[in-house]
């Protein structure tokens, strides 16, 4: 009799808290029904409080990973591109998020991975560290991830220049990185503030590209990240780059 | 029975210790402890142990200080409280086996088995035992059923399969022990079975290591020896007979006879819960379920004698000495 193919759970054998920061992370019935609660919840709050407006749904890719990338001008920019998803996607939607500040104590780190979904990454110098592993997240298994190229919140709502980090991540790859541009975050939820503000809010969603071509090095880095701002500015009608 | 008795039922916790036999196994258990903790600083006071081993024997006696506080509550709490418990330690069971095998990613079983085990638990809670022996075929129903729609004939035997077997092992055996609240003197039988449990688990690791001799199943399970296995039948039912003696005092199965083939039976079922899962971690080719407990393993790993114990336990008792739970509150006999 031919053996059964077993395929035990890639972080098997981590300790509960590696567990919940590894990217080899496979989840269970419980957190994934958290995430779905989670993220639906906000999806309807945004949808009737804010009027959130998609546009553009159709360049999603229908399945495998992809990268979705925008402006980051609010606390709520996550919420509203998770918004954005078909709820298909919404269960392999992963938000990047910031070590030192989501993964430093256990109850946060328990919520990140069990609700959010989130995994860590490292700012600063390790940055590049990270890469390896989320772009091998990526190829494995259907991921989305998403990575507000700026690498920081906005804090007055203009546009800030996007850095070539997201080119060190997909350059020579076959990964699609969907540009967004995100409008009324800023206005809805201000940085100083923790209450949501009724204003419309729109997700604008462009066409997919894949940066086979790009060499894996400064020049590529810099060529995509100028790319991606170009149509990011562009989907939301802001002054092109200087 | 109407709401208000039924949730006195479960939940009164001020008789406690009103069982002397409860009261004794709580000292027991708790001097037990003391004493490990003991002997692992004396040992290190004189140098037998190394400062690695040592550390290593610390933070296993910790964490079984912590499971015995755990346990402890679940059975001193009242009848609900260790229902929910024996619930949680189900899900935790199957998820573990779920994870080792990789059938968790089919998420339409894992929904029937979570049904399944609340199920369970709400049966036992009710005391409608009926139900709860309903419960098991009609999930295996539904597990089998379930995946038909996604269309994937591609591993069905084996998701469904594996899923049944897990239910099987950690939802209904382990669910047992949820029935047992309806047991009289329900607490001290509880606390017997799981010092029973763990207490064979360590007799046979210290006879098979001070006597050593030929392999018990080498190919399962390298450790054990046929030395430390029959030791533990002997010392474990020794333990079960004197305990149950004053348990059972009264009851067709307070005889010595039938406490020393409970005593065998539960010794021997303890083992091959052990092997059971042994053999299921070698199939699969991992070393320890997960690394949720320090010094341990996971939940699966520390409780796997535990898992074939109570449906002998519960079926001993009510073919014995008399059906349980609905049956027996309606005064009905054999």
């Amino acid at each position: 009799m031919p053996d059964w193919n077993y395929e035990p759970a890639k972080d098997l054998g981590l300790p509960p808290m590696d567990r919940m920061r590894s990217h080899k992370r496979e989840a269970g019935l419980f957190s994934a029904t958290a995430r779905l609660l989670w993220w639906t919840g906000w999806a309807g709050l945004l949808r009737s409080w804010n009027r959130l407006r998609v546009e553009g749904r159709e360049h999603l890719p229908a399945e495998g990973s992809f990268i979705l990338i925008a402006n980051h001008e609010s606390h709520l920019d996550v919420f509203a591109l998770a918004a954005a998803l078909p709820v298909r996607a919404r269960q392999r939607f992963i938000p990047l998020s910031a070590e030192d500040v989501f993964f430093n104590r256990p109850t946060r780190t328990f919520f990140a991975a069990h609700v959010l979904n989130a995994l860590p990454v490292r700012r600063g110098k390790g940055v590049r560290h990270g890469f390896a592993a989320m772009r091998e997240r990526l190829l494995r298994e259907p991921t989305v991830f998403v990575i507000f190229p700026a690498g920081k919140r906005s804090r007055d709502g203009g546009f800030l220049d996007f850095k070539p980090g997201i080119g060190m991540l997909v350059a020579g790859t076959e990964i699609p990185v969907v540009p967004c541009h995100i409008e009324g975050c800023f206005e809805a939820m201000r940085p100083e503030t923790v209450l949501i503000r009724p204003r419309r809010i729109t997700v604008r969603i462009g066409p997919a590209h894949v940066f086979r071509d790009q060499p894996d090095e400064r020049e590529g880095w810099d060529a995509i990240a100028t790319a991606l701002e170009r149509d990011a500015r562009s989907l939301g009608g802001e002054p092109p780059m200087a | 029975m109407n709401l208000d008795e039924m949730l006195r039922y479960l939940f009164t916790v001020n008789d406690a210790f009103a069982d002397p036999l409860v009261r004794w196994g709580c000292l027991g258990v708790a001097s037990l402890l003391a004493v490990a903790f003991a002997t692992i600083f004396a040992l290190r006071t004189a140098k037998v142990t190394g400062p690695e081993l040592h550390r290593e024997l610390l933070v296993r006696t910790i964490s079984w200080t912590w499971l015995v506080a755990l346990i402890g509550a679940a059975v001193l709490l009242g009848r609900g409280a260790t229902i929910i418990a024996v619930a949680v330690l189900s899900l935790l069971a199957y998820r573990d086996f779920a994870r080792a095998t990789g059938v968790f990613r089919v998420r339409h079983l894992s929904v029937v088995v979570t049904l399944g085990i609340t199920a369970l638990a709400i049966a036992a809670a009710i005391r409608w035992h009926r139900m709860f022996f309903a419960v098991t075929p009609i999930t295996i129903i539904a597990l089998a059923a379930v995946t038909i729609p996604l269309d994937q004939p591609r591993g069905f035997v084996q998701r469904v399969g594996l899923a049944i077997m897990g239910f099987a092992l950690f939802g209904t055996a382990i669910g047992y022990m949820s029935l047992l609240t309806d047991a009289p003197h329900h607490r001290a039988l509880l606390l017997l079975l799981i010092a029973a449990v763990e207490l064979n688990d360590i007799f046979a690791f210290i006879v098979g290591k001070s006597l050593k001799g030929p392999k018990l199943i080498p190919n399962t399970s390298p450790g054990k020896t046929i030395s430390g296995s029959l030791g533990a039948v002997a010392l474990t039912t020794a333990l079960v007979t004197l305990l149950g003696r004053p348990l059972f005092e009264g009851t067709p199965l307070g005889g010595w006879g039938s406490l020393i083939g409970l005593g065998v039976a539960l010794s021997v079922a303890g083992q091959l819960g052990d092997l059971l899962l042994s053999s299921i971690k070698r199939d699969v080719g991992i070393k320890d379920f997960a690394a949720a407990i320090p010094g341990h393993g996971g939940v699966l790993d520390r409780f796997d004698s535990l898992v074939l114990l109570p449906p002998v336990l519960y079926h001993v008792l009510s073919l014995v000495n008399g059906p349980l739970g609905e049956a027996a509150a309606a005064g009905v006999h054999p």
